[in-house]
């Protein structure tokens, strides 16, 4: 988030900012990174998955029951639908496990003709 | 023993279950929180605690609560083993006492002890991450909240604008943006933050239990007089809250270097309905007259200071204590500059990378001894007021 402008007296004074983005454990910056985003990216999916859960209750309050949810048989159409966003998400997510990088970051072109 | 790390960092093998941060609601998940001119409670309280201001921040904070306990039992474990491993391939006992150069040489830059670091500290970034990203979002209406508190009772406010605040309470302590001091939404995100600290370590703390719990412990002076009584490094003021809801007729006071964490403090004591005086101010300078309190306590304070300062306050204690008077420093037990290596582990990357900036420092101390030679006696027949840490029922002589 961008340095936030407050507009009333916040009575606090400049703090001495801590280095723990600078630690490597992984001796790879990278890697360490990509921690980073995967408990991060655990912490939406969940936020996601606890409003799905007060969503439910809420419809179970109005006469949707969780057992209406789990009954439910999709359309020919949703279930064509969602079955092409499912591979979406899994080649959106995870198509990068199938990359084996084998150059440097100094490395040229290969020849062209 | 609770150690420094069982608490802020890892969590001790007593839980045995994952627990929702949301787990130590009050029985009925009313609202014991008043509502007053100004407050802003959008989507009410479980009893004291009043609920965050969105869904979603509230299941970013279940989460993290939830990840911590799953770090500490899990992915530390691994690591631990890892520890006894690497020493065994090193014909090292795995069990043998190590200093913190041995454990770095032992571990290396091995990734399977990384990651337990690593996680961790990912999470708590996330923790202060989220709830700083809200409060900063909504800065007005809370800021207005706070304003509207400030001059309001019961109990008061003290901020003290032409205080010098020393360089070494500006550290963002357990890497919390800003620390104690630097961001004006300090106490909220410490409250909400801490609340997962206390998870797993010690029990659920939303509603002030472990606060309550050590202050009821803490022992009255000989003649039974508790007419004043203060608490210095008073962060969020839990602490003082629950000796006032103990000892109703005394005057309770508190104060903290960080004047966003007193505001808060007293912001909520006055939902509560609690009468604390709160004021920004130095524990190694708190302006009262010689001897004028029957207590005066700290709560987890001393490990966050240089020992240049813990002395100084001690000192400043001393003075203020009066002749019989309780003085009692809650605070981990010190020593520990060795310790089996993956303990020694997490004590260094807690300290380091967790910027617990002072605790080598406390650790290193013999805090019972530096009290005792300021002219307090150790009443060593009280038990801990909070179990696992120092027992330090002193007296003044």
């Amino acid at each position: 988030m961008a340095e936030t402008k407050f507009t009333r007296p916040t009575f606090a004074v400049k703090a001495i900012p801590s280095d723990v983005n600078n630690v490597t454990f992984f001796g790879n910056p990278v890697l360490d990174n990509l921690v980073s985003v995967v408990i991060a990216m655990g912490t939406e999916v969940w936020a996601t998955k606890r409003r799905m859960k007060v969503m439910e209750s809420v419809l179970a309050k109005k006469g949707v029951t969780s057992e209406m949810l789990e009954k439910y048989v999709p359309t020919a159409e949703e279930a064509a639908a969602w079955e092409k966003d499912r591979d979406r998400f899994i080649e959106m997510t995870f198509s990068a496990l199938g990359n084996v990088g084998d150059l440097t970051a100094s490395a040229p072109f290969p020849k062209r003709g | 023993m609770i150690g420094r790390r069982s608490l802020f960092t890892a969590t001790g093998a007593a839980a045995t279950a994952l627990s929702s941060f949301f787990a130590g609601r009050a029985a009925e998940a009313k609202s014991i929180v008043k509502k007053v001119a100004g407050d802003v409670e959008l989507r009410g309280a479980d009893g004291r605690m009043e609920r965050l201001g969105s869904l979603d921040l509230e299941s970013q904070m279940d989460f993290t609560a939830g990840f911590r306990e799953f770090n500490n039992k899990g992915i530390s474990r691994t690591a631990a083993m890892r520890f006894q491993q690497l020493m065994k391939e090193k014909g090292m006992d795995p069990k043998a006492i190590v200093s913190f150069d041995e454990m770095h040489a032992i571990a290396g830059s091995d990734p399977i002890i990384g990651m337990s670091a690593k996680t961790w500290l990912a999470n708590q970034q996330v923790t202060w991450k989220s709830l700083q990203d809200y409060f900063h979002a909504n800065a007005d209406m809370y800021l207005a909240e706070m304003e509207a508190a400030d001059k309001d009772g019961p109990g008061s406010l003290t901020l003290d604008a032409n205080l010098e605040i020393p360089d070494y309470t500006k550290h963002e302590i357990h890497i919390q943006p800003g620390g104690y001091v630097g961001d004006p939404f300090a106490g909220h995100m410490y409250h909400y933050g801490t609340n997962s600290f206390y998870i797993g370590a010690i029990g659920h703390n939303e509603q002030d239990q472990i606060h309550k719990g050590t202050a009821n412990n803490i022992p009255m002076p000989a003649d039974g007089k508790v007419k004043r009584i203060l608490e210095v490094g008073c962060g969020l003021g839990q602490m003082s809250c629950a000796l006032k809801e103990r000892f109703p007729d005394a005057e309770v006071w508190a104060t903290d270097v960080g004047a966003p964490m007193v505001r808060y403090g007293h912001m909520r004591a006055r939902d509560l309905g609690i009468a604390v005086n709160y004021g920004q101010g130095l524990a190694e300078k708190t302006g009262f007259p010689d001897g004028h309190f029957d207590i005066t306590v700290s709560y987890i304070m001393h490990h966050e200071l240089p020992q240049t300062a813990t002395r100084a306050v001690i000192a400043e204690a001393n003075r203020v204590t009066r002749t019989g008077g309780v003085y009692y420093p809650v605070d981990f037990n010190t020593g520990g500059s060795t310790g089996p290596a993956y303990g020694m582990f997490r004590r260094w990357w807690d300290h380091r990378w967790n910027n617990e900036v002072w605790s080598r420092e406390f650790h290193t101390l013999n805090f019972s001894d530096e009290i005792a030679k300021a002219g307090f006696t150790l009443n060593a027949k009280t038990p801990a007021a909070l179990p696992g840490f120092g027992a330090r029922h002193f007296v003044k002589t």
